[in-house]
């Protein structure tokens, strides 16, 4: 008899998880919701869990305050509530469609894209709700039709490219520079493989040497790979890597008598997935010379508006849970595109009556120099065709431990479809 | 088989009916009508899940042949997936071919991959198979990536929605109506096979392959036919799942999945053609859960803190869940309907 | 000839590594006969528990394995009796489902207590840079070797002198003889779950020492089931061995094909390749013992 109560039980349990598939009754009066679906568990758990951090900050800021920015004069509506709504997909394509439909359901007007694999599940089909969302990953893939998810940094071709710009700038050698790709084995990874980018290397005055793979985190360091490099005379390596990759493989080059600075002359520039202002802290000395393009500007640096704002919000909303890791700006940026796109499309349509379309088009698309407080390289502008809201590359070297800003490039748009 | 009290078996057709009498009838067509207006009354989010479950139903139900009947454990079955998925992707997308022969395509490159990748299964068993299945996912994947003229590699390829005629299935409702059309006829298929001649093969092999060997039993071949059939399954379901996204890429089959497709297995049941069933609801609908669960626990403590105990949970409702059910939900359907059928009077056994 | 030697070099660190995960799954196999997916999983909490106390705590390296270790018997002393042993006399394939929700649960307990963080502890192991001429010795792969080499000498003495090593012997040779001469089979399963939790432990603060920890690690896993396939399932000699093969293999294989290939990534495919050869022409790998099968 026990087993056969235990089987009820269990049925019970069923029923309770498919009548919560049911969507949740009618939404509270004059809320709009932002986030989306998040990486809370998997690889990305660490970024994520900064960027849902700035979020929340951000909709309490503007529920309290109804101003966009300490730096802007607009408002936003005084009737009308933010809310923040998101879901753990685990980095996974599967559930990243499920929970879609969910928040699709619950009213959502708009989305964000946690990374290369949420971002290649879902495309078509934001683009079909025409559903407008930001983007955690930059690969070339975003910007093939359809073009409903914008980045606030250059995508990574266009990272690569103002790194080789501003190292054959600053070549001095009789030959032609040798250049290879040193990337991380992920679809991430591999979207810079592509021939747009090859020829410009070469339209630039760069030898193409060939590329090689780490594993995304990997458990025993790069040596071959770096091995070849030197092998086959390699000036410049270029590529994506997070932080997990970067690290030890800048460590074991290092080790190897490879870096700007040392025996074997190479450069090694990757993309904003490794961000130097947690790449610098756990390095310091070790990591001398490595460049990072479409970087954020360190949480510490206050001379900059934007990152003021972001400390003062941590400050008044969480003073004792500091969130130390750069994608708290990343998330902000993300904020404030989402708000913003609200606030233009209900300037043109009243809320009971906007939908996600009317949010892309009257909001996404009409966004024109939205004003981050420098948080991002320039302000950001987008439109149909243009999912790159910044114009321009920051490129950040590391020298002596230290977080140097080398300049600004502009963004070259090399991939085109 | 249990039947209710007074119904006998007279004759052949009768002895070999899977729907023996009206209630059986009764029961099917109710089911197959509330399945088919399922779009009439639930949200585009329900028909959603649905829809996945619905895929990972064919593929469980091809796994189950596989492993479930022939006993040839598969820890590769997302490679198969992919194999199907990009076949009828390439199909589709880049030779202009219609979806509806493209899908029987898929099914027939993946189960011919199953074929190069089952060879090994001659000589070897048990834990050296799963390795070799492994080592088939892993393969597969690379494969992939390294033939990107024609599959896009990292990038993917863009992949259109099946059309009848003109129309095409964009809605989440049509392209419902498809997935369950084809996860009844799959199932109906699955229920058949392990009745030829070869399904009892696949368990005389599975419970004991020595014995099946000296009784007559061809090995290589119902080995092969195993991972034929079981990998034509999970061809066309990879190619129902990247039609469904619109999109083809690897990222979609993750080698983890591969795990929990066996996972659905084990606890559905194993050798049970409801059970794959059962598993694969039961376990889609455990995300489901614990996706929920995890925003409504962030109102008590951090959002990432919440999101991980949700991921705990999944696991330990599963833990729990084969400590006292480790024979899976087929082999308690089966208890319960016997406690039924016999009820007033039944008994625990 | 450089780029050779250095490419074998490294291949060794690397294989000394993939041996000391194998070894535990070998031992669970050998006295449990369960398949355990969350081999990988060990590792990512040793790596994890190096840096709370190599990092966190300031503690010396010595008293960092003395405590991970500690940390590691209770773990899998918890893990065998709350949910292996309810399982004993079920289905394999039940047991291997308890591996893989065993799986979910430390990834979900990683992210959780760590916050899925990436955790270095760059320069806190000792380095000594050792070169060979032009060669340079990585050296994680000294500190792996002695390690490993220690854990098998170790495990070695337990197999052949203890009573509880003697037992488990027994256990893989044949359950039934040793439930009916009065050895505890139960306690043979929990000193082969403790043994894996201990071997997949140090082995991930080793891994933590070279590269960090971050989920993904657990990954490793995985290619520990390819050296176990081609050392043999009951042979922990043969999966050192193995390990160091593959390691080496693989390196050098990618060292040289990758540029041939158009998309390179060999090395994280190649452990399969082999794999899937071996299967073909040595079943039962190059150490195991081939099993004689009656009706």
């Amino acid at each position: 008899m026990a087993k056969s109560k235990l089987a009820l039980a269990a049925l019970v349990i069923t029923i309770l998880v498919a009548s919560s598939l049911f969507p949740a009754s009618a939404n509270a009066a004059k809320t709009l919701y932002i986030g989306g679906t998040m990486s809370l568990t998997g690889p990305y758990a660490e970024d994520t869990a900064a960027v849902l951090a700035a979020y929340e900050d951000y909709a309490k800021y503007v529920n309290e305050t109804k101003r966009m920015a300490p730096w802007r004069n607009e408002k936003f509506p005084a009737n009308i509530t933010l809310e923040v709504l998101w879901r753990d997909d685990e980095l996974k394509a599967a559930k990243a469609l499920t929970i879609y439909e969910e928040l699709k359901a619950k009213g959502m007007l708009l989305y964000r894209i946690s990374g290369t694999p949420v971002a290649l599940a879902l495309k078509d089909r934001l683009n079909e709700d025409g559903f407008g969302a930001p983007s955690m990953g930059g690969g070339p893939y975003l910007i093939t039709p359809p073009g409903t998810i914008f980045t606030y940094y250059p995508i990574w071709t266009d990272d690569l490219a103002a790194i080789a710009d501003w190292f054959i700038g600053q070549w001095k050698g009789t030959r032609k520079p040798r250049v290879a790709y040193l990337t991380n084995d992920s679809g991430g990874g591999r979207s810079i493989e592509v021939p747009e980018m090859g020829a410009y290397l070469k339209k630039l005055g760069y030898e193409f040497v060939g590329s090689q793979i780490v594993p995304l985190v990997p458990t025993t360091p790069p040596t071959t790979q770096l091995m070849w490099l030197k092998e086959n005379k390699v000036d410049l390596a270029l590529g994506v890597m997070i932080n997990a990759g970067a690290q030890p493989t800048i460590k074991e080059a290092v080790r190897l008598g490879m870096g700007p600075h040392l025996d074997y002359k190479i450069t090694f520039g990757m993309t904003a997935s490794s961000p130097l202002p947690v790449f610098a802290p756990a390095m310091g000395e070790v990591g001398n010379g490595f460049v990072v393009a479409g970087s954020f500007p360190p949480l510490d640096d206050i001379s900059i508006p934007g990152i003021k704002f972001c400390n003062e919000l941590q400050k008044k909303y969480h003073p004792s849970k500091w969130v130390g890791h750069i994608q708290y700006v990343a998330g902000m940026l993300e904020a404030m595109t989402q708000v913003e796109a609200l606030r233009l499309a209900l300037q043109k349509m009243p809320f009971e009556k906007l939908t996600p379309r009317q949010v892309l088009e009257d909001g996404f698309y009409k966004i024109r120099n939205l004003d981050t407080g420098d948080l991002s390289a320039t302000p950001l502008t987008y439109g149909p065709g243009k999912i790159e809201g910044v114009d321009a590359v920051r490129v950040d070297q590391l020298q002596k431990g230290k977080i140097i800003k080398l300049g600004v490039w502009p963004c070259r748009h090399i991939y085109k479809r | 088989m249990g039947l209710r009290c007074g119904t006998f078996r007279e004759n052949y057709a009768q002895d070999m009916a899977i729907f023996r009498t009206r209630l059986h009838w009764g029961v099917l067509f109710a089911f197959l009508i509330f399945l088919f207006t399922c779009p009439l009354f639930f949200s585009d989010r329900i028909l959603t899940v649905m829809t996945m479950i619905g895929i990972a139903i064919i593929s469980v139900h091809g796994l189950n042949i596989l492993t479930g009947y022939c006993g040839q454990i598969s820890i590769g079955h997302v490679g198969f997936m992919a194999v199907g998925a990009y076949t009828s992707a390439i199909l589709t997308a880049k030779l202009g071919w219609s979806f509806w022969p493209a899908l029987p395509c898929a099914g027939l490159v993946a189960g011919i991959a199953g074929l190069i990748f089952g060879l090994p299964s001659l000589k070897i068993k048990g834990f050296y198979l799963i390795m070799a299945t492994i080592a088939a996912h892993f393969i597969i994947i690379w494969l992939i990536l390294q033939l990107y003229n024609v599959t896009g590699g990292p990038d993917g390829l863009a992949v259109l929605k099946p059309k009848i005629g003109s129309f095409a299935l964009n809605s989440k409702a049509s392209y419902f109506y498809l997935v369950m059309a084809i996860a009844c006829l799959a199932t109906s298929l699955a229920i058949n096979i392990v009745r030829t001649r070869a399904g009892r093969a696949f368990v005389a092999i599975r419970d004991n392959d020595l014995a099946a060997e000296v009784m007559g039993i061809n090995l290589w071949s119902y080995k092969l036919q195993a991972f034929f059939i079981g990998c034509v399954y999970a061809g066309v379901a990879g190619a129902l799942l990247v039609h469904y996204y619109g999109f083809a890429s690897v990222d979609q089959f993750p080698f983890m999945d591969s795990v929990w497709y066996l996972g659905m297995l084990i606890v559905g049941g194993m050798g049970s053609t409801a059970g794959a069933i059962f598993g694969a609801v039961s376990l889609k609908l455990l995300d489901e859960l614990v996706t929920i669960v995890g925003p409504v626990l962030s109102k008590i403590v951090a959002a990432q803190a919440a999101a991980s105990l949700a991921l705990i949970t999944r696991g330990l409702v599963i833990i729990l869940f084969l400590i006292f059910e480790p024979r899976g939900l087929g082999h308690r359907w089966g208890m319960i309907k016997a406690y039924f059928r016999l009820w007033p009077f039944s008994h625990e056994e | 000839m450089t780029f050779f030697l250095q490419l074998v070099v490294t291949g060794f660190a690397l294989g000394m590594v993939y041996a000391l995960v194998a070894i535990g799954l070998v031992i669970i196999l050998k006295c449990s006969n369960v398949f355990n997916i969350a081999q990988g999983h060990f590792v990512l909490i040793g790596g994890y528990l190096g840096y709370t106390f190599l990092v966190l705590f300031g503690l010396p390296i010595w008293a960092t394995l003395v405590m991970a270790v500690v940390v590691a018997i209770i773990m899998g002393l918890l893990i065998e009796r709350l949910t292996l042993r309810p399982l004993v006399g079920q289905p394999e394939l039940a047991v291997i489902m308890m591996t893989i929700a065993l799986a979910t649960v430390l990834e979900g307990l990683a992210t959780l207590i760590w916050g899925g963080e990436y955790k270095t502890y760059h320069g806190v192991l000792p380095t000594v840079t050792l070169k060979l001429g032009e060669i340079s010795v990585p050296p994680e792969s000294l500190i792996g070797l002695i390690v490993s080499i220690a854990a098998v000498t170790i495990l070695m003495l337990l197999f052949r002198y203890t009573k509880i090593g003697l037992a488990m012997r027994a256990t893989a040779e044949d359950l039934q003889v040793v439930q009916s001469v009065g050895i505890r089979a139960t306690t043979v399963y929990a000193a082969s779950w403790v043994i894996a939790c201990v071997v997949g432990v140090i082995g991930g603060i080793l891994l933590g020492g070279v590269s960090g920890v971050m989920i993904p690690l657990a990954e490793i896993g995985l290619k520990a089931f390819a050296v176990v396939l081609l050392g043999g399932v009951n042979s922990i000699g043969g999966a050192i061995v193995a390990g160091i093969i593959l390691g080496m293999l693989e390196n050098v294989a990618a060292g040289y094909l990758d540029p041939l290939l158009p998309r390179g990534g060999l090395a994280q495919v190649f452990p399969f390749i082999v794999m899937i050869i071996v299967l073909f022409f040595k079943p039962y790998g190059l150490f195991g013992l081939v099993r004689i099968e009656r009706i």
